[in-house]
């Protein structure tokens, strides 16, 4: 089989993501009054994803199943959101850049690691 | 789930129209190229050679290309902002076109595909600073466009793949940041009651107004302040607060500690004087101050009657929930949460000021500075 670089897309995704996880924790640490202890573990999941990134292209087996199953706790992360929102004290907001990065983008790394660990 | 709709911009809607048709106009535009390219056509044939020759990278960042262009094209359909726009809109999108059609030929787009999209998401973010509210679409199409941009420079030079990353991750930053500081800033500069519906979603959730429940708004509005203000003259001690059930939901010491009450949550009444949802003080150097409450909704997702009209707008928050250790962070303009943190949506609120700022009792918030020196003076709040 021909190789078509699934593995340069997903991780360009995954460092895309570990951005987006960067403004999220400035988020966290700005509502939480500055408190830098709020900014380890988001700042960990970026550096996870960097990680992964960093040897998904080298198309390692373990990174390209790990960035797998990462994505897909972010998935179902999202949908116990979504049913968490039926509760009635809690609500969800599903809006577009949030369904395109919290959906989309997980879905296209698994469906991207996936597609490399068979040309592997 | 109610509010997707809220987030587009109707000025955007054109633009996401053409973005969702574009799938469908590229699939049939490539059925044209494929039938043209049986009968002999140079250029057609060159393109179906050069797309089955495509790699990953390269067929992604023509859809994205795509995507881009769709939404530049549709722009205009929807901001009539004049010709100087509608042209830069047209350009951008054209532009894209033509990127797509040099990457599927093999030919350089990387350089000017990076180019392209770091103009277009300056000039989207000098729009937002010059006023334009920041929505969906908008947003959608800024991630799209790092998508593409960490595309064309990420894979172009693997000896500099850090430095490469670097640059996208901070250009991501550097965007996400700047757009939620405008989208603070316009939230908090008393956009309340005007057309203004915080079409980011990024920690503030904005329903529009509804109908005013009464002939006169203005009037319920000023009603409503006038007994709150004399309904919680009871509560100026936050130790009758505690003893009325009230307790604080964070640090007990701040220039806005909320006290709730559970059973006030619990009794169904809604916009109640005598028995709001939380209190609100400023408690600093051994002063405590009342300066106002917060009537929430019993249901999440439940709107708040129109007492007073636009003047009593309600709003929610969108929030991440996080354990590690427990507190919470607001929903990014990208749409996401820190990493073991969960996106939830609280009831509809509202603040009612008892101290009489001078925003009015309806304001999103009160100044920090404004806040101090009526603690320091020892104003009454009723």
């Amino acid at each position: 089989m021909t190789k078509r670089r699934h593995e340069v897309v997903a991780h360009a995704l995954l460092v895309l993501q570990g951005g987006f996880g960067i403004v999220a924790a400035l988020g966290m640490v700005v509502v939480m009054g500055g408190n830098l202890a709020y900014a380890p573990v988001p700042l960990l999941g970026c550096v996870l994803l960097f990680t992964l990134a960093g040897f998904v292209t080298r198309r390692r087996r373990w990174a390209l199943i790990a960035a797998i199953v990462v994505e897909g706790l972010a998935l179902a992360g999202w949908l116990l959101q979504a049913f968490a929102g039926a509760l009635p004290q809690i609500d969800f907001t599903a809006n577009l850049v949030g369904l395109l990065t919290t959906v989309c983008l997980p879905g296209c790394v698994i469906v991207l690691c996936a597609r490399t660990l068979a040309e592997r | 789930m109610s509010d997707f709709g809220i987030g587009i911009a109707p000025a955007h809607a054109a633009a996401l129209g053409c973005a969702l048709v574009t799938p469908l106009l590229a699939v049939l535009g490539w059925r044209i190229v494929q039938a043209r390219a049986r009968l002999g056509f140079p250029l057609a044939r060159r393109l179906r050679t050069g797309w089955a020759a495509a790699d990953a990278p390269v067929r992604w960042a023509v859809w994205l290309l795509l995507l881009t262009g769709a939404v530049h094209l549709g722009l205009p359909l929807g901001h009539v902002d004049g010709a100087p726009l509608a042209v830069g809109f047209l350009t951008s999108g054209v532009g894209c076109g033509w990127l797509a059609l040099r990457a599927i030929l093999g030919r350089r787009w990387r350089g000017a595909a990076v180019a392209l999209v770091t103009a277009m998401l300056v000039a989207y973010t000098v729009s937002v600073i010059n006023g334009e509210e920041v929505d969906q679409v908008g947003l959608a199409a800024a991630v799209v466009e790092l998508a593409l941009l960490t595309l064309a420079i990420v894979p172009a030079r693997p000896r500099r793949r850090s430095l490469a990353n670097i640059g996208a991750v901070g250009l991501a930053v550097l965007f996400g940041s700047a757009t939620w500081a405008v989208f603070v800033a316009g939230h908090g500069d008393g956009h309340h009651g005007g057309p203004f519906l915080a079409r980011a979603q990024a920690g503030v959730v904005l329903r529009p107004d509804p109908p005013p429940a009464t002939p006169d708004p203005q009037r319920a509005a000023a009603l409503l302040a006038e007994r709150t203000k004399a309904a919680t003259v009871r509560y100026r001690d936050p130790a009758v607060a505690r003893a009325a059930g009230f307790a604080a939901t964070g640090r007990p010491e701040g220039l806005q500690v909320h006290f709730e009450s559970k059973a006030n949550q619990r009794d169904d009444r809604i916009v109640d004087p005598e028995r709001p949802e939380m209190l609100v003080y400023a408690i600093e150097g051994g002063r405590a101050l009342l300066l106002g409450v917060v009537f929430q909704m019993p249901v999440a997702g439940a709107r708040g009657p129109a007492v007073g009209g636009t003047a009593t707008r309600w709003h929610a928050h969108n929030l991440c929930f996080g354990l590690l250790p427990p507190g919470f962070g607001a929903v990014s303009p990208y749409g996401t949460c820190p990493f073991l943190t969960v996106s939830i949506t609280t009831a509809e609120m509202m603040h009612v000021w008892v101290v009489d700022p001078p925003e009015g009792p309806y304001a999103d918030g009160l100044n920090d500075a404004w806040v101090r020196t009526i603690l320091r003076d020892g104003r009454r709040s009723a």
